[in-house]
């Protein structure tokens, strides 16, 4: 058990990767805090988790609401009465735009939630992470940062902001031993993905397994790594084995692109 | 550390070359502590004899096989006798290096110097992962680790070869990351940074005589380029090696992680 009496608050909780980080933390022996949007999701996963023999809380939260992000991370506070975690997973996807096409407020929209709302949910656990004397950040990237795709335009800005941020972030509080790391993954067998395969065969005819088989063929692996596999690289830098890394982004893919 | 693996390794047996008093024994002894059993090599027998009783103290299997990593049919024999009394192989640990002397200030650039790093980090390394490779096919996969440097992105003009012996290295396991890849072999780097209570205790003490002050005062500013204002130990380092050996990594490969409490950045 990695994660044996810590306490790990996971942003983005929904029927994909937030969940997935969330049952790989439980399995490890961590207590949680669910932060979505939607109370229905964090309600199912809080459920999931205790069904793990795991405690678990929930604060439905937009990170883009400062007051919001400091309401969940209080509720870590009176539940659990410390935060040894943060993993920054929520985000926004993006509007599919040329850059000369895009609307920029719609970029806007996109940065606000991946940049600033992730900033304002570490901003509101900082404290508390010093007062406890360490802490570990875990920020959820994108493989998008290494290799662009077209139409993800606002989506890759955002990331590669993020990125940088970690950066600071680990230069700024490693005097207070909080660290600070980015998890990179790219294709992820989970909800969304499976959900955007079964639309491009409704709107081109490729099949869900032409599609696959393709992808899969461009990763070392040959195959497309499970959001529940990937979940377990969030845990190493969550737990002790990572004591003496920050600063550092760790590519999940499978072997597509090699960092 | 810690932290508690128990099981993570379980029934799975790893080679570990390089075994010294230093990051090659505690390797070996985090990856016991998480159930593997360890096939000890280095070319020294008498610190693996003491890493041999430490692992069979924690309940797992030990064989100590003493091997010059530069010669190829010692690396055929190592991974043979693995085989032989450990039952398989999962786990390769590429620890063993060689150095440029840095004791004498060096003036200049001479490829000469770079041959032994070459040989023993960069082939040493490949002939070794070759030998593994058809085990590694036989048990349906496995992960190849290989331990590089902070000075793969920060060279010391001192240890030019080394630090281009473990660049080639980082470029090598990526390659044999793709092509291994189809066979579920999983190749990655761990790149350690400054590591205090190892084989760089000697060049920190080493500083210090030259420069009149104490050790500590030496390990305290290499420490303050950190994030973390701390240096490593061996032990620290070794959970980022148990992280990349375990089924917790298994769809990471072709990635270097740089494990230096954050003095570069990536």
């Amino acid at each position: 058990m990695l994660l044996k009496d810590k306490v790990g608050i996971v942003s983005g909780v929904g029927p994909g990767f937030g969940k997935e980080i969330a049952l790989a933390f439980a399995r490890e022996g961590s207590d949680l805090v669910l932060g979505a949007r939607t109370e229905s999701y964090l309600a199912e996963v809080q459920a999931e988790v205790e069904g793990l023999g795991l405690r678990a809380r929930y604060a439905p939260t937009d990170i883009t609401d400062q007051a919001q992000c400091d309401r969940l991370v209080q509720t870590a506070i009176d539940e659990f009465g410390r935060v040894d975690v943060l993993v920054n997973n929520a985000f926004a996807a993006d509007v599919f735009q040329l850059f000369e096409d895009v609307d920029l407020d719609a970029w806007r929209r996109i940065v606000d939630v991946n940049l600033f709302g992730s900033l304002q949910l570490t901003k509101s656990v900082i404290p508390v992470m010093k007062d406890q004397g360490g802490g570990s950040i875990v920020f959820v990237n994108s493989m998008i940062v290494r290799k662009i795709l077209p139409l993800q335009g606002g989506y890759a800005t955002s990331k590669g902001a993020l990125l940088t941020a970690a950066h600071v972030l680990a230069k700024e509080l490693g005097p207070y031993k909080i660290r600070v790391n980015s998890i990179v993954p790219g294709w992820m067998w989970g909800p969304s993905v499976q959900g955007y395969f079964a639309l491009m065969e409704k709107q081109t005819g490729k099949s869900v397994q032409d599609q696959y088989d393709e992808i899969a063929s461009q990763i070392a692996l040959g195959l497309i790594p499970t959001d529940d596999d990937c979940a377990n690289a969030a845990v190493f830098f969550a737990s002790d084995l990572s004591s003496v890394i920050t600063g550092q982004a760790l590519d999940v893919n499978g072997g597509e692109v090699f960092h | 550390m810690q932290v508690e693996t128990t099981g993570l390794l379980d029934g799975r047996v790893a080679i570990v070359s390089g075994v010294g008093p230093g990051l090659g024994r505690s390797i070996a002894l985090t990856l016991a502590r998480a159930g593997a059993d360890v096939a000890l090599a280095a070319r020294r027998p008498e610190p693996l004899t003491d890493v041999a009783a430490a692992v069979e103290g924690l309940g797992r299997r030990a064989a100590v096989i003493p091997t010059d990593v530069a010669d190829p049919a010692q690396c055929d024999r190592l991974v043979a006798e693995t085989v032989d009394r450990l039952g398989r192989v999962d786990v390769l640990v590429n620890n063993a290096f060689s150095e440029e002397d840095w004791h004498d200030p060096f003036d200049g650039f001479d490829p000469n110097r770079w041959r032994e790093p070459i040989a023993v980090n960069l082939f040493g390394s490949l002939g070794l992962t070759q030998a593994v490779v058809p085990h590694l096919r036989a048990a349906g996969g496995g992960s190849v680790i290989m331990i590089t440097t902070l000075s793969v992105k920060n060279p010391v003009p001192l240890l030019a070869g080394y630090a281009a012996s473990k660049r080639a290295l980082t470029t090598a396991a990526q390659v044999m990351a793709r092509e291994l890849g189809p066979h579920q072999i999983r190749v990655n780097c761990v790149a350690p940074g400054h590591i205090r209570g190892g084989s760089l205790d000697e060049y920190f003490a080493w500083i210090a005589e030259r420069r009149g002050v104490d050790v500590d005062t030496v390990a305290a500013e290499i420490a303050s380029m950190n994030a973390l204002p701390h240096l490593a130990t061996p032990d620290e380092i070794a959970g980022a090696v148990l992280f990349f050996a375990s089924d917790l990594s298994r769809v990471v490969t072709g990635q270097a992680l740089d494990v230096n409490c954050g003095r570069t950045l990536g």
